[in-house]
């Protein structure tokens, strides 16, 4: 998984074992930091459905020799983003059963864990219902399929877009056919042939780093956010996996997923929206 | 490199283990590299050579990277060749299917920012992003106060990192003109293309940062571009590629900035004791436009 998700998975750890462990309690008697934690949450529509919790802590951290992480636990259901060291989003599935999620604020100086501020919160949903019937509808249209692919597009905006994206430090572990997709002539000539072309003529295709960083907004930006949501998702279904991801999409429909692990398979893929 | 350098000489006994740096590495975390003043010197290898260790903040268990044995460089290279999937074919390929062209230093003494640049240029290419041409003479420029002066890839490389490198529609190719350039424009533009992720021995003094040999190879093999400094030339170059030279025999793809016309295409094979490098650092992964 990518460093900054290890990282932090093994620091939740850390801070459970210590918040649930009484014969390690934290180890600061008086806390430089008093902090309660402010928390709002809001859905993001349409589809999935998401739940972004806003937490907030209260107290201006004045040492600039501190360290503030936040965690939030279970890791497996949730995506953290630390905005600063007073705030962090965490973007919850709302479809999931209502889960109570575990959050951890911890202060570290000196290279010492000085306060842990532990906390919940709840999340999910479940399921939505079907609409009840219509009474003066007797026979109304069969609800819509499911759809195998994502159904948040990758790209919404017209014309044939791709990304590929993983983590560097795992190239290693990647089968030859993974690698040859992310960096192959086969996939390479596909997509220059047949992505949509930018204002210079440049394919609009990309092979990005998992923890990618951008300049300004846009697409790109937005379909990496989405393809790590998905791809967290899904690592935590298959734990000990590394595989690089695809996002592909034509305006129309796309597609968020592991690349396929023959490249016959990927090339297939790529053709089902892009033609 | 250029004109004015440290000799250091790598004897050619020495085997690949002394050769490894204890440490190297620099910044691959935003929290971590703000909570370190920007230097995250702390990556190392493992005692038998074997696995790369990237710690992560504050104890957490640290990523490892395996080192390839050369018994894999065979199957690698093979591989490479098979799917066309090295920077080598990359770079062939990166300007909407066609080469991107190489650098040309003009006969400065600019090669050790020259080599950094084609480095990102070709991580830029790995990522498919649109080639943009990186003027090299304006981080050497800022660097050298305005002289043409030799130096080293281990001191460009921080200062790509932490200024990126403009290209040549705000900075001409080749010009030594900053007073009209070195511009505060000029280096707003630039940090949209910095690298976010290198490795960089920044517990060294800047002409004594480098990666050992079969990490440089590992890095290639990963189509992780690098740059290589060679005391015997005097110069720095880019790297895109460990080859096959001959049955047990590799070394590095160069990518020079002397144009299209040196070797093929402006690349060329090192072998033997010309091989031996005595500084690299490695460009993971730069900046990308968000649309």
């Amino acid at each position: 998984m990518r460093e900054v998700l290890a990282f932090k998975a093994g620091m939740a750890f850390l801070a459970l074992a210590i918040w649930a462990d009484p014969q390690q309690p934290p180890p600061a008697p008086k806390p430089p930091v008093k902090a309660t934690v402010k928390i709002t949450s809001e859905d993001i529509p349409p589809t999935p459905p998401y739940t972004k919790v806003h937490l907030v802590g209260d107290t201006k951290i004045t040492d600039p020799d501190a360290l503030v992480v936040w965690f939030v636990t279970p890791i497996d259901k949730c995506v953290t983003e630390q905005l600063s060291d007073n705030e962090c989003d965490v973007l919850v599935r709302s479809d999931i059963p209502e889960t109570t999620f575990t959050y951890f604020w911890v202060v570290k100086q000196k290279g010492k864990q000085t306060s842990v501020t532990p906390g919940t919160f709840k999340a999910g949903k479940g399921p939505r219902p079907p609409p009840p019937p219509d009474p003066d509808d007797p026979d109304p249209p069969p609800p819509d399929p499911p759809n195998p692919d994502n159904v948040k597009l990758p790209f919404p905006q017209d014309g044939f877009y791709a990304m590929f994206f993983y983590q560097d430090t795992d190239f290693n572990s990647y089968s030859p056919s993974h690698k040859a997709a992310i960096g192959g002539a086969a996939v390479a000539n596909y997509l220059n042939a047949k992505a949509t072309k930018d204002n210079t003529g440049h394919p609009c295709w990309r092979v990005f780093d998992t923890n990618q960083q951008f300049a300004g907004s846009g697409y790109w930006l937005e379909a990496h956010k989405k393809g790590v949501v998905d791809h967290a998702a899904w690592e935590a279904k298959n734990p000990g996996k590394k595989v690089p991801w695809l996002l592909v999409g034509n305006g129309k429909k796309g597609h968020s997923g592991p690349v396929p692990d023959k490249l016959d398979d990927t090339l297939a893929l790529l053709a089902k929206y892009g033609g | 490199m250029g004109r004015k350098k440290k000799q250091h000489i790598i004897n050619d006994s020495t085997s690949n283990d002394v050769l490894f740096p204890k440490e190297f590495g620099r910044g691959f975390d935003k929290l971590q590299r703000e909570q370190n003043d920007g230097y995250i010197p702390k990556a190392s290898l493992s005692t038998d050579g074997s696995k790369i260790y990237l710690p992560q903040p504050h104890g957490a268990d640290p990523v490892e990277i395996r080192i390839y044995e050369e018994s894999e460089w065979d199957a690698l290279y093979d591989e490479q060749e098979k799917n066309q999937s090295s920077l080598e074919h990359i770079r062939m390929r990166g300007d909407k299917g066609k080469p991107i062209p190489s650098y040309d230093q003009n006969g400065q003494g600019y090669c050790w920012m020259y080599s950094s640049c084609s480095a990102l240029t070709a991580s830029r290419a790995k990522q498919n992003q649109p080639y943009v041409r990186f003027s090299a003479h304006a981080g050497a420029w800022v660097i050298k106060k305005g002289a043409d002066e030799g130096g080293w890839t281990g001191l460009a490389g921080p200062f790509v990192e932490e200024k990126g490198l403009p290209t040549v529609k705000e900075w001409p190719e080749k010009s030594m003109n900053g007073q009209t350039y070195n511009t505060a424009a000029t280096w707003e533009v630039a940090k949209q293309y910095r690298p976010t992720e290198t490795w960089i021995d920044m517990r060294a003094a800047a002409y004594d940062r480098t990666l050992a040999r079969r990490v440089l190879a590992t890095l290639l093999f990963n189509n992780i571009p690098c740059t290589g400094d060679y005391d015997w030339w005097s110069h720095s170059v880019g790297l895109l590629r460990w080859c096959r030279i001959s049955a047990g025999s590799w070394g590095p793809l160069i990518w020079n900035s002397w144009t299209d016309s040196f070797g093929t295409q402006g690349m060329s094979k090192l072998e033997g004791s010309k091989a031996e490098h005595s500084g690299a650092i490695a460009f993971r992964t730069p900046m990308a436009m968000a649309a």
